[in-house]
């Protein structure tokens, strides 16, 4: 019920604002007549001089310039991070194929020498 | 005071004021719903001004209401332009059509649009004869019964070929340009409305000092 009596106020307010909205069209048409006119005639010269009434403002340029840097130093940013996390990822590596051979002493079942070789070198960077 | 003695309403009058009071308030209901169309229409007319000033802003190119307004007006001004070019085109053709066709025949009057017999764009719809609608009583209401009388039925008139081409042309071209003309409006009023909420600063969602706790570490 409530919300029925929203709804006539509504269609009330709406009746009596209803001849200044189509005063306002009326006025915003004229205007928009005249600057549709003036807008025409600007397309029209820039036209023969080579350029559109539709190209980008000095403003539209520098914004995406602006954004242009923006995404570059974020890629920039994802790069660097990209390349320490390998870099890190890469020496944990390291560090564990080092510390492998002392870590499992019992895999000398099938690569005896390939296992008495890696411990030697690593004793030997060891030392 | 007991005005009751003064206004002594008949059954039947009783029943018309609850006709014409349900009548009324119906009619505010769909005037609401109407209005209520309008402005979501409006709403969504108005998202073009934001596509076009977002970058701007988001980017601190804009940085003032003042030079926020300027560079929306100019776009703006240019989304009418977009906008217009096809109803202007179509309002231009239509009259140069008629004014050539007026001067062709040396008879300026255009009450011939309106003819439903032989050279008005009318011979293409029903006109019905409204004024001698049947009506009955109902209830003490004095209320339509019936269809009124056909007066024309839709036919074609070679003798209207003007009008086919006129009317169309610029009833078309007429309800583009207000349309483009109410987007204008809405993204006005956005434009005005947007280049002061986007710079203003709310002060009560602000931690007092909260900007400079990171540099005293």
């Amino acid at each position: 019920m409530l919300e029925f009596l929203k709804r006539c106020g509504l269609g009330v307010l709406y009746l009596i604002a209803a001849p200044f909205a189509v005063v306002l069209l009326a006025l915003f048409a004229v205007v928009g007549l005249i600057v549709f006119i003036f807008m025409l005639f600007k397309s029209l010269i820039l036209f023969f001089s080579g350029r559109s009434v539709f190209d980008d403002l000095p403003e539209d340029i520098e914004a995406k310039r602006r954004l242009g840097t923006l995404v570059d130093t974020r890629a920039k940013k994802t790069e660097t991070v990209d390349k320490t996390v390998s870099d890190e990822t890469h020496e944990e590596t390291h560090e564990i194929e080092r510390a492998a051979p002392q870590e499992v002493p019992e895999d000398d079942s099938d690569d005896a020498d390939s296992g008495d070789g890696s411990s030697a070198d690593s004793g030997g960077e060891a030392k | 005071m007991n005005l009751n003695w003064l206004i002594k309403l008949t059954e039947e009058d009783t029943r018309v004021l609850i006709a014409i009071f349900i009548i009324v308030l119906l009619v505010f209901v769909i005037i609401s719903y109407i209005g209520s169309l309008i402005r979501k229409i409006m709403k969504f007319q108005a998202k073009d001004l934001d596509t076009a000033m977002h970058d701007l802003v988001s980017t601190g190119v804009v940085d003032t209401p003042r030079y926020f307004r300027k560079i929306a007006i100019k776009k703006n001004n240019r989304l009418l332009f977009k906008h217009v070019r096809i109803p202007f085109l179509l309002l231009f053709v239509s009259i140069t059509f008629m004014v050539i066709y007026l001067s062709w025949i040396e008879n300026y009057d255009l009450s011939f649009l309106l003819d439903y017999q032989s050279k008005g764009i009318t011979t293409l719809f029903f006109i019905f004869d409204w004024p001698n609608q049947p009506h009955a009583l109902f209830f003490g209401l004095n209320l339509p019964s019936g269809w009124p009388p056909v007066l024309n039925t839709p036919h074609f008139e070679w003798e209207a070929w003007p009008s086919y081409v006129f009317a169309p042309l610029f009833s078309v071209g007429a309800v583009w340009f207000l349309v483009s003309i109410q987007a204008y409006c809405a993204r006005t009023f956005r434009l005005w409305t947007m280049s002061k909420a986007v710079f203003q600063k709310n002060l009560e969602k602000v931690v007092p000092g909260s900007d400079f706790k990171r540099n005293e570490k």
